[in-house]
């Protein structure tokens, strides 16, 4: 066996176990994104019961506002740490929350595959990855952080981590003005 | 009747009420301050840091610090799955101050005994209360330079126990803050080229970890003084680094679903976490405030009896002699009083212990499951590691012909690539 053959081989055994890690990995991730979002469901739950008025009137605000800009992120890129993992095709699924309705067939990426094109629609809107709720102001005079936060929302897949992201973005925003 | 006579009990009294004056001002230092904590601001950043210039960041669950004795645990009022819970709950919160400020690259939640970042943070938790926290930190770079090594404190923000619009996150964000500012000053004391090898010698470690035939040479070690200094950088086209990087960006991968747990951990027990440490905080403030209330009751009330013993025995009139009586009975009421208050402060104590123990009750099964569950991808994740270990080797050796144990012991400063 030649040296080359030798080391397509070992190539190949290691792009086997690569593969069962990334598996390994992407299950694990998707596991504790469905404890996540499980946990944030019945958060929503319990405040809707809390706060019957208030929930209606914002999710029929969130009907008319959920939309899907086009992400235009810009500047560095996120810093992926993630495994090479090779995107599985986003299922697209429809929106779970009021007022949802998801744009599909989004193209997963990292190691997290798939995934995308999760429809928003919370109760402050924005329809898949780069859908920004009416209420963000448009974000010219962000700083470093603010944008920072405002690219990750604007390409997080996950509905409720860009919710959260959204409002990280709000609070810190808040807190700068 | 001369003037000294009609004055003396007056005298007395005002020389009991002078002392009684002096010990409520005492007592009255030790009053809590209820004012608002002015908050400290972690700086945020305000300019684009260089890409090679970011370091990453891994805060390491912390040493929870529970004696080991039962009866220590009991009177330090320490709940070892409480604080066990905590150790994991507050690096989230420093690591999520940390990735607020802009400053930094990858800021993760790692188990202790993981080192392969840029920068890393220990802690300690000295105390940890509703009402107080205290904390060591520690934070060494990949080369072994220590940045900091101190202790913080705070008194809890009481604004984030109540419902108002605008509170803080964390009642001890103060000490999250301080720590990240630390921090910072200790990475702006560091040259551009000092960052930069940070972050070079903590990719070599992790290389020289998995595959130390190939990568030791590269690498300085001050066994002494526990230091990194960089060699040389290896060529990127060489084979082994290439695989190399390759199973480095699989343990950003483990790291990250690592430091997922973590958030995800975190999360789960936030709200009882919130509730617990408001009501203890409220218990331990009346607890205080029975306290202070039972010693100022006892020092004014021996302060009245002795003055009023004073004042009977210089007092010549009757109405002298009835005011001393009277400053000697309150005394002793008031001494009792004081007394009587030990069963309150007694109760606010049992009140802690049920309510320690009720969220110590609710937190553990989910300290179970995140030890348990961090335990198992690590292990294997172990396995996975020894495998890719065994195949830089076998890579190593057909690319330069030598055995990488031989590479190993001879430490070349160079080795062969084909």
């Amino acid at each position: 066996m030649t040296p080359e053959d030798r080391r397509g081989q070992i190539d190949r055994r290691f792009d086997e176990t690569f593969a069962v890690f990334d598996a390994r990995m992407r299950k694990e991730q998707e596991t504790i994104s469905q404890e996540r979002a499980g946990r944030a469901g019945s958060a929503g739950a319990v405040g809707g019961t809390e706060g019957d008025e208030q929930a209606a009137g914002a999710g029929g605000e969130a009907a008319t506002t959920g939309q899907g800009e086009d992400g235009a992120g810009s500047g560095t890129e996120g810093e992926g740490t993630g495994a090479e993992g090779e995107g599985e095709d986003g299922e697209g699924g429809a929106g779970n929350e009021p007022g949802g309705a998801g744009a599909g067939d989004q193209q997963g990426s990292g190691q997290q595959g798939g995934g995308g094109g999760v429809g928003g629609g919370g109760p402050k809107g924005g329809g898949g990855p780069g859908g920004i709720p009416s209420d963000i102001p448009d974000g010219r005079d962000d700083d470093i952080v603010a944008r920072q936060l405002r690219e990750a929302a604007m390409k997080e897949t996950d509905p409720e981590l860009r919710e959260r992201l959204w409002d990280e973005y709000r609070k810190y925003k808040q807190g700068t003005q | 009747m001369p003037p000294t006579e009609s004055r003396s009990p007056w005298r007395a009294l005002r020389a009991g009420l002078l002392v009684a004056a002096l010990t409520v001002a005492a007592t009255g230092c030790v009053v809590q301050d209820q004012r608002p904590i002015p908050p400290v601001v972690a700086k945020k950043a305000t300019t684009e840091i260089p890409q090679d210039e970011l370091l990453d960041v891994g805060v390491h669950i912390f040493d929870a610090n529970v004696p080991e004795d039962e009866k220590e645990q009991e009177a330090k009022r320490i709940f070892p799955d409480v604080r066990k819970a905590e150790s994991r709950y507050m690096p989230v919160m420093l690591r999520d101050t940390l990735e607020g400020t802009g400053h930094w690259g990858q800021v993760r939640v790692l188990p202790s005994d993981s080192a392969s970042s840029d920068v890393n943070v220990d802690g300690r938790i000295l105390e940890s209360t509703g009402r107080e926290l205290r904390l060591a930190i520690r934070a060494t770079d990949a080369t072994g330079r220590v940045w900091l090594e101190k202790e913080y404190e705070g008194q809890a923000d009481v604004r984030a126990y109540k419902d108002v619009a605008v509170r803080p996150r964390d009642p001890f964000d103060n000490v999250y803050a301080t720590i990240a500012n630390d921090l910072l000053a200790a990475r702006e004391q560091l040259s551009r080229d000092e960052r930069v090898q940070v972050h070079q010698v903590a990719q070599l470690r992790f290389a020289a970890d998995l595959a130390p035939y190939a990568f030791k040479p590269y690498l300085d070690r001050d066994k002494r003084r526990g230091t990194y200094t960089l060699v040389r950088l290896p060529s990127q086209d060489d084979p082994v680094v290439e695989r190399l990087d390759r199973v480095r960006e699989r343990d950003y991968s483990l790291v990250d679903t690592l430091n997922e747990h973590y958030t995800n951990f975190s999360e789960s027990m936030d709200d009882a976490y919130g509730n617990w440490r408001k009501y203890s905080h409220e218990e331990l403030e009346a607890e205080a405030d029975a306290r202070r209330k039972a010693l100022t009751r006892q020092v004014l009330g021996a302060v009245a009896v002795v003055g009023g013993v004073l004042a009977g025995s210089e007092a010549n009139s009757s109405a002298g002699s009835a005011a001393s009586t009277a400053a000697v009975l309150g005394g002793i009421y008031a001494f009792k009083s004081g007394l009587d208050m030990r069963a309150e402060i007694k109760m606010h104590g049992e009140s802690l212990k049920q309510l320690g123990s009720s969220f110590q009750n609710e937190v553990q099964p989910i300290v179970v499951d995140i030890e348990g569950r961090t335990l198992e991808l690590k292990g294997s994740a172990e396995q996975q590691y020894a495998e890719w270990r065994q195949l830089l080797r076998e890579l190593y050796e057909n690319e330069t012909g030598l055995p990488a144990t031989a590479a190993t012991e001879a430490a070349t400063p160079a080795p062969r690539r084909r």
